[in-house]
Parts: structure tokens; C-alpha cells; sequence
């Protein structure tokens, strides 16, 4: 048995890495959560009275709620004192010391992405020092930024440096009582990003958490503030189509944006945690809150997402279209395979005059994937000439496999239109059999469909970001066809 | 508690006096135990979530205990004119054999009464509506409290070329029945039952009937339901339906007035080729709420369902529509329409419409759709430029909408008479 000395050597490395840093004790607080974990967890990042006071209330109010049980997803109660709730970012102690020691089948899946070799090893997790030049593309992108007064930077960066926006903003779109898991995150959240666009400021680039160095490990709460001020137009990317390292199998994040007049935010997401394995043991809880307030007149909110990651996503961005001729799109593309479940959709809240939404969903489960869409267009009395479109088509593949669909429509203005149209319907034989006559084989046939089929949501991220979509969604299925 | 659910309980502890067996007492017993247990239903509840009970639950009505109460001579307002032979009138929930004309029926249809059956047909009655009962509160306080109950079984084979009519009239105010249809249909037997809910009073009533359906293979049945209450009627409803191989199911629900009304419709299908076909109109004017909870169940493979219901909507009347569609694992090739269409003609009024689909099987064809909206400009100019005046066009436009669905009822003379009473006035009681 070599099991008694891999360990000590543990020990003993880890002893060394971290001679000259602050002990581990003081760097993660225990486990389970209480008030004096909130004070802890503002404490350490020295944060502002305020922002103190409004975790304590997120707290207080999360002590109340009892987690959503309506969503058609099915797990084993979460322990909220087994969790730890602050940890410095991870030190790179705990990732395999290379490549090699990396598990094989994620490298064959980098591989089929086209990831380059430089990458692997950081999506992976592998603890290298001194990452190529990430650091330097970082900075050439923040004085980029700077030039044109953009702010971009970690939440903790703007608690301390902006405290006046974040007093403004933080919470006015997703309040600290508004669901369960907004309120756990509203009280414990770790970090995040930070983005304010002053007025008038088109953003001369894709901004992507993936290249924001300095907020890696961001952790299981994350916090995402976006603000685009009058005229300004920013798009944002999250996540990378690599299957990510992480631990935390809770996940509950808050994403808020704010579009002022004739403002235009684009968020596009591509969610590719650990799914778990094929008998569904293990895998991420995904339990996000996303919305976004259209509140002046013409601003425009759009959300993309393709969601092929987690065992369970739970996921409703939406919209709140205030402003007059706001403009509200929701664009996503989910994928269930093995045990996953995904209970995904949007809300259209249509307040002001004329105001425009679309919504594109597109569902794709396989093996014993259970998937739902779930959404809401509300069209309020003040909402005249308000319009919505809704398509949710789901494609299915394999006979152990679920699709659901809940839209609700409510409709209190006469001057309102709303179309809703979905279907449910697997891969066509015949188109199977004109590609297989062709030469290509099954699984390159079932992946032309399906992308066929996700066409309409693709071509609404970014080129690049399509382009590993689409690869994402050949791997994402293999095994699932024949 | 609110006076309804009082006067409720009165009515309950009333029924112990009656003259029943030990049987039947229990299951009244058990019903209202469920009926308390599942609580009154509130807004709070997803089934009830736009549903408001508010005007209801401050009524104090009711409930006919004596059965067999009749009608001395009939009213004039009792509105059976014109409804021809076959039929069967109730009154406040009870049978009326003076009204009721049933000679002509051929020997394969029997028709039993609760009050006239024995106790193990009774047990059976009770076994085969419980389905139907246990859809919402209300079938469980219908279970407590009905007082009348018909069981109609059509013999294999039988054919009946005549619309059967089933006549609910709500003729006294402040009251409420509750009463039982059970339907039973042999192997190719065929039916057409046409229910007519009336009412002749402008006080408040509320009527609480169950129907259970079961059809043998190869059974084929039409039900067509109008809804002509009064501005004050209060109308629930529960209809379930089990179809065995090969039956063919059709049923048209037409909601044209009244205070509220919530029909909580499931169908399912549980032997493959089975069809079901199930559409509706509903008509709101002011203050008045249409609501209907269908679902629909491929519980097997090779079964179709086509589901259509249409809503117009005037002053600041309200509609609420959740369509459910359930394809059961294994129940492959399972082909399944929905559509719900919705014509808001006021800036009060208001529609809640949920679609919902469910599916478990993979070689499946489902589909839903939903609109709300106006009358088409572009139909109304056209019109317009041929000269017809702006109400006609907008009446034309609204009947063109809704007859859509009478259309397709197959029987000649149930059709007509649908196509008259949809090209009424929009919302208006002008039937009752």
C-alpha cells in the first residue's frame, strides 16, 4: 500500500509551498453558515458598512425562505451548514501538477475542441506559476478600457474603488428577497465581475471572464454586476466552452444587469461544468438568477446561452422591459445527456410602451436528460403595443429521455400581441437517412441536425464563441446516438 | 371559514339525516375529510393561481338535500323550449322525469338513477366516478355532497342517430347542486350527448357537476357543452374520460356566460389508437372569468389528440387557460396538437394562458401554440372598403373566429345550433 506515503508527501509539499504564506487555518473560516460567517466573509474583504448591513438582511430574509420545489428537477436536500462559505481563491496546491496527471477523457475532450496546449493546462487546473502571457493580455485589455473611462474589474475591486456605483446598483434588479438562492448568494457571495460602461461608450471589445485574470476562482457565488449608462453598448461573455475544474457542486450565482436609455448589453454564456458521470453520480448544482432591467427608453438586453454543463441547471434570465421601446431577447440552447436536468427559461416582464421581445429556446435531451422550458411574458396594463414571440422546439434523442415545456402568458393590455409556438419531436428518419446515404456517419449526421437545429441561437453568439458551440454540442452528445 | 364552506358543512351534517347506507355514508365521510384536507382553494395554489373564488366563497347557498324535488307545472321560465326528444331535464340537481322525455330510446341505452340503485351498483358507481371527483376540491365536495347522479350505458354495438340532451337548469337562487354523469360505452357504440347548462334565475347559483367517461374499444362519442347561465352562476366542472383501444372521443366545451367558470377537463388515453379530440370557445364580458384546466394523457403509444380552444374577451372579463399535454414514457408515436387563440377586444380585460407539455417518450409529434391579439386590421378594412358597417364587419370577424370551432362538431343539428348561439351577441346573456 503506497497510500500512507502519497499522503505524508502531501503534507509535506504542502508544508512547503506555503511556508512563507499565512497559514491555512486563517484562510478558510469553517464550515456552515450563521451570522457571524456574513461579518467573517465581509470582514476579510474589508468591505464598506452598507454593504455589510445589506448581506446581514439578505441573510436574515434567506433564513426564512424554504428552497423552490415547483422546478421539475430532482435532488437530495443540500446541507447549507456542510458548505464553507469563504476560502481565499483556491491556492493551486490541490490541482494535479500537470498535464499528465490530468484525467485522460478531459484531454481527449480538449482535444476534439481544438483547445490550444497552452490553455488545456489552465482550464484543466494544472498549477502553473507563470501562465504564458495572461497577465500581460490582461493589462493590455485594462488600459484599453481605461482609455475610453470603461470600468472592468473584479466585484471586490469595485466594492473598494466604486463604492458609490455599487450602492446604487447592487441589488435593485435581482433584490436580496427574491428567490431562495438570490438571498443565500445576496448574503455569502464571494466575488465576481464588475463591469460600468459610461454613457455614451461603445465597448471596443468582447469583454470574457475568461481572459479577466485576476478573478479566477471566482467560486460557487458569484456576483455579476453589468451597467451600460445612456448610448453605451457593451457584450459580455461568460464562461468557455472547456469543460472547467471545479469543486463546488453547489453553485448559486446572481448576474444583475442595468441598461439606461438607448443602452445595449449582450450577455451570451457558455456552461460547460462537470455534468457528473453517466450513472449521474457527482456533478454541479447550477442555480442561477440572471436579470436584466431594461430601464430606459430604446435599451436593449440580450441573453444567449448554451447550457450543455451540470448535473441540474436551474436558470431563468430575464428581462424587465421598462423603458419605452425596450427591446428584451432571449436566446438559449440546452442540452441534457446522461442523468442531467435542466429547468431553464426566461421571464419578459413588459412594462413600457412598445416594448419588443424574442425568445428563441431550443432543447435537446438525450440519454435519460430531463429538460424543461419554463417561462413567463407578462404584458402589464401600462405594456400598449407591447409584442412578444416565443419558439421552444425540443429535439429528442433516445426513448429515456424528457421534455417539458411551461410557458406562461399573461396578458392584461388589449394592444398586446403575443405568439407562442413550440414543438417536441425527434431527429427525422429521413433526414438521417439523407445524410447517412451521403457518407456521413450516424454521429456526424446527428450532429449536423442538432446544429441545424440550434442554428437560430448560434448565430447570435459571437463568431468564435459559435464556433466552439458547435463543436461543444457534437462532444457533449457522443455516446448518445445509435 | 367563509359562508359558502359554512352553509357547506350545514349541507354536509344535513345529508347524515337522510336515509342512506352505512356505504355511502362513509364515502361521503371520506370525500369531505379530502375536501377539507385539500383546503379552499386559493390563488396561492398553482391549479388556482388566476383563478379568484373571492365572489364565490361570501355566497351562502343552499345545497337541494330532498331528492327528487319537482317541479310542479312547468315554470315559464324554465327554458326547454325547443329541445327535443331524447332528453333529460335536472333541476337544481335533481332529476325531472315530468320534463324529461326518454320513451324513444333504443334498448341498447339504460339509464340508471342514484336514488333508484342498489347498494353494490351503487359502490360501482361511486369506484368509477372517483377519478372524475379526485381532479379538485370541488369533485371532492361534489362527492360529499351530490344528491343526483345519472348512469347512462350504451350496449356494444348500439348506435344513437339522435343527440342525446342532458339538461342542467340553475332555476332557483342562493342555491347549489351537485350532481354525477357517468357514461359508458360498449364496444362500437356510438353517441352524441349534448349538455345544456341554463339558468332562469338572476340570483346566485352555483352548479358543481362530475362526468365520468369510459369507452370501450372502438367506442365513438361526441359531447357538446354549452354554458348559458346567468350573470350570477357560478359553474365548475370536472369531466375525465378513460378511452380503450381504438375509441374516438370529441368534446366541445362552450363557455358563453356566467360569473365564473372552471372546467377542469382529462382525457386520457390509455390503449393504443385512441383518439381524442377536444376543443372550446369561451366568452367573457364584464366581470365574468372563464377558466379551463384541460389535460390530456397518452398513457400508450399510437394515440392522437387535437386540442383547440379559443377565447374572446370583452369589458373587463378575464379567461385563464392551462392546457396540459402528458406523453407517458413508452407512449411512442404519440402524435399531439394544442392551440389556444385569444382575442382581447378591451383595455380591461385580461387572459392567462399556459400551455404545458410533458413528455416522456422520445418518437413523439407535439405541438402547441398560442396567441393573443386584436381583430386584423387589414380583414376589418376589407370589409370596411365592401361597405359593411364597422360593428357588422367586427361582429363578422369575432363569429368568423369562434365558428371555426362549431364547424367541426359532426353532428348536423348540434352544429347548427352551436353556429346560432356562437353568432350571438359577443359576451352577452341574451340566451339566458
Amino acid at each position: 500500500m503506497n497510500f500512507i506515503p502519497d499522503a505524508l508527501e502531501g503534507l509535506i509539499s504542502l508544508e512547503y509551498r506555503h511556508g512563507f504564506e499565512t497559514s491555512i487555518e486563517s484562510d478558510e473560516i469553517p464550515k456552515g453558515l450563521s451570522e457571524d460567517t456574513v461579518r467573517l466573509i465581509s470582514a476579510r474583504k474589508n468591505e464598506p458598512e452598507f454593504l455589510l448591513e445589506w448581506r446581514l438582511e439578505a441573510y436574515r430574509r434567506w433564513l426564512k425562505m424554504t428552497p423552490p420545489t415547483w422546478a421539475s428537477v430532482h435532488y437530495p436536500p443540500i446541507d447549507y451548514q456542510d458548505i464553507i462559505y469563504y476560502s481565499a481563491p483556491k491556492s493551486q496546491k490541490d490541482g494535479p501538477k500537470s498535464l499528465d496527471e490530468v484525467d485522460p477523457e478531459l484531454l481527449k475532450t480538449y482535444e476534439k475542441l481544438g483547445i490550444p496546449l497552452h490553455e488545456r493546462a489552465i482550464l484543466a487546473g494544472v498549477a502553473v506559476d507563470a501562465v504564458f502571457d495572461s497577465v500581460s493580455v490582461a493589462t493590455t485589455f485594462k488600459d484599453k478600457l481605461a482609455e475610453v473611462g470603461i470600468i472592468f474589474c473584479s466585484f471586490s475591486e469595485a466594492v473598494q474603488h466604486h463604492p458609490e456605483l455599487i450602492k446604487q446598483y447592487l441589488g435593485t434588479v435581482v433584490p436580496v428577497q427574491d428567490n431562495f438562492y438570490a438571498a443565500l448568494n445576496s448574503a455569502v457571495f464571494s466575488d465576481g465581475s464588475f463591469v460600468y460602461i459610461p454613457p455614451g461608450v461603445r465597448c471596443p471589445m468582447e469583454l470574457s471572464t475568461y481572459f479577466r485574470i485576476n478573478a479566477k476562482n471566482t467560486g460557487q457565488f458569484e456576483r455579476t454586476l453589468i451597467i451600460a449608462d445612456r448610448g453605451a453598448s457593451v457584450s459580455y461573455l461568460e464562461g468557455c466552452t472547456a469543460p472547467m475544474r471545479d469543486e463546488n457542486q453547489l453553485h448559486a450565482a446572481v448576474v444583475e444587469l442595468v441598461a439606461l436609455e438607448d443602452a445595449k448589453i449582450k450577455y451570451s454564456t457558455v456552461q460547460n461544468w462537470y455534468p457528473g458521470d453517466k450513472e449521474g453520480r457527482g456533478g454541479i448544482y447550477n442555480f442561477v438568477t440572471k436579470r436584466g432591467d431594461c430601464r430606459g427608453a430604446r435599451s436593449h438586453i440580450s441573453w444567449t446561452q448554451v447550457e450543455t454543463g451540470s448535473a441540474i441547471t436551474w436558470k431563468y434570465p430575464s428581462v424587465i422591459l421598462r423603458g419605452k421601446d425596450s427591446v428584451g431577447e432571449f436566446y438559449s440552447v440546452a442540452l441534457t445527456n446522461h442523468r442531467q436536468q435542466a429547468d431553464t427559461g426566461t421571464k419578459m416582464i413588459h412594462i413600457g410602451k412598445n416594448t419588443r421581445s424574442t425568445i428563441v429556446s431550443k432543447g435537446i435531451s438525450a440519454g435519460f436528460g430531463q429538460q424543461a422550458y419554463r417561462g413567463l411574458v407578462r404584458m402589464a396594463r401600462s405594456a400598449t403595443g407591447a409584442r412578444n414571440h416565443t419558439q421552444c422546439d425540443s429535439l429528442l434523442l433516445g426513448d429515456r429521455c424528457q421534455a417539458h415545456t411551461f410557458p406562461y402568458i399573461e396578458v392584461k393590455n388589449h394592444t398586446a400581441t403575443v405568439e407562442h409556438e413550440a414543438s417536441t419531436s425527434r431527429i427525422g428518419e429521413d433526414q438521417l437517412f439523407f445524410c447517412r446515404q451521403r457518407g456521413l456517419s450516424a454521429e456526424d449526421a446527428v450532429s449536423m441536425i442538432v446544429n441545424g437545429f440550434c442554428k437560430e441561437v448560434f448565430k447570435e453568439l459571437p463568431m468564435e464563441f459559435a464556433v466552439e458551440a458547435q463543436k461543444l454540442l457534437g462532444v457533449s452528445l457522443e455516446g448518445s446516438v445509435g | 371559514m367563509n359562508p359558502f364552506l359554512t352553509q357547506c358543512r350545514a349541507s354536509f351534517e344535513m345529508q347524515a339525516t337522510l336515509e342512506e347506507g352505512v356505504v355511502e355514508r362513509g364515502q361521503r365521510q371520506a370525500e369531505w375529510t379530502r375536501f377539507e384536507a385539500l383546503g379552499w382553494p386559493t390563488t396561492r395554489l398553482e391549479d388556482w393561481k388566476y383563478t379568484t373564488l373571492s365572489g364565490l366563497e361570501k355566497l351562502s347557498l343552499q345545497n337541494s338535500v330532498e331528492p327528487r324535488e319537482e317541479v310542479k307545472g312547468v315554470p315559464p321560465s324554465l327554458p326547454l323550449e325547443g329541445i327535443p326528444a331524447p332528453r333529460l331535464v335536472f333541476v337544481d340537481g335533481t332529476f325531472q322525469p315530468d320534463q324529461s322525455i326518454i320513451d324513444g330510446l333504443p334498448k341498447g341505452v339504460r339509464l340508471r338513477f342514484w336514488p333508484d340503485l342498489d347498494a353494490p351498483e351503487r359502490e360501482r358507481f361511486t369506484h368509477k366516478m372517483a377519478p372524475a371527483r379526485a381532479l379538485t376540491a370541488f369533485g371532492a365536495l361534489n362527492g360529499a355532497l351530490f344528491t343526483e347522479g345519472v348512469w347512462i350505458t350504451v350496449d356494444a354495438g348500439c348506435a344513437l342517430e339522435a343527440p342525446l340532451h342532458l339538461v342542467k337548469v340553475s332555476r332557483t337562487g342562493q342555491r347549489m347542486s351537485h350532481g354525477a354523469v357517468l357514461l359508458e360505452l360498449g364496444e362500437n357504440s356510438e353517441l352524441t350527448l349534448r349538455e345544456h347548462c341554463v339558468g332562469s334565475t338572476d340570483q346566485p347559483t352555483h352548479s358543481n357537476w362530475v362526468t365520468a367517461i369510459e369507452l370501450a374499444p372502438r367506442a365513438r362519442l361526441t359531447l357538446v357543452k354549452v354554458q348559458q347561465e346567468g350573470l350570477l352562476s357560478y359553474h365548475t366542472a370536472a369531466l375525465h374520460a378513460l378511452q380503450r383501444a381504438g375509441s374516438h372521443l370529441q368534446v366541445f366545451s362552450f363557455a358563453l356566460s356566467g360569473a365564473l367558470g372552471r372546467n377542469d377537463i382529462t382525457l386520457r388515453l390509455i390503449e393504443p389508437h385512441a383518439e381524442c379530440v377536444l376543443k372550446g370557445v369561451y366568452r367573457v364580458a364584464d366581470r365574468a372569468l372563464q377558466d379551463f384546466h384541460t389535460s390530456i394523457e397518452h398513457d400508450s403509444p399510437h394515440c392522437t389528440s387535437d386540442e383547440c380552444f379559443k377565447g374572446v374577451l370583452e369589458g373587463t372579463g378575464r379567461a385563464v387557460f392551462n392546457g396540459r399535454v402528458r406523453v407517458a414514457l413508452d407512449a411512442q408515436k404519440t402524435s399531439s396538437r394544442q392551440s389556444n387563440h385569444n382575442l382581447l377586444l378591451s383595455d380591461k380585460a385580461e387572459v392567462n394562458t399556459k400551455p404545458q407539455l410533458e413528455i416522456f417518450a422520445d418518437d413523439v409529434k407535439c405541438s402547441h401554440g398560442t396567441t393573443v391579439g386584436q381583430l386584423d386590421e387589414e380583414q376589418w378594412f376589407y370589409l370596411r372598403t365592401r361597405g359593411i358597417a364597422a360593428d357588422l364587419a367586427r361582429t363578422l370577424l369575432i363569429q368568423a373566429f369562434t365558428l371555426e370551432i362549431a364547424e367541426v362538431i359532426p353532428h348536423f343539428g348540434v352544429r347548427e345550433e352551436v353556429r346560432r348561439l356562437l353568432s350571438g351577441t359577443v359576451g352577452g346573456n341574451d340566451h339566458v
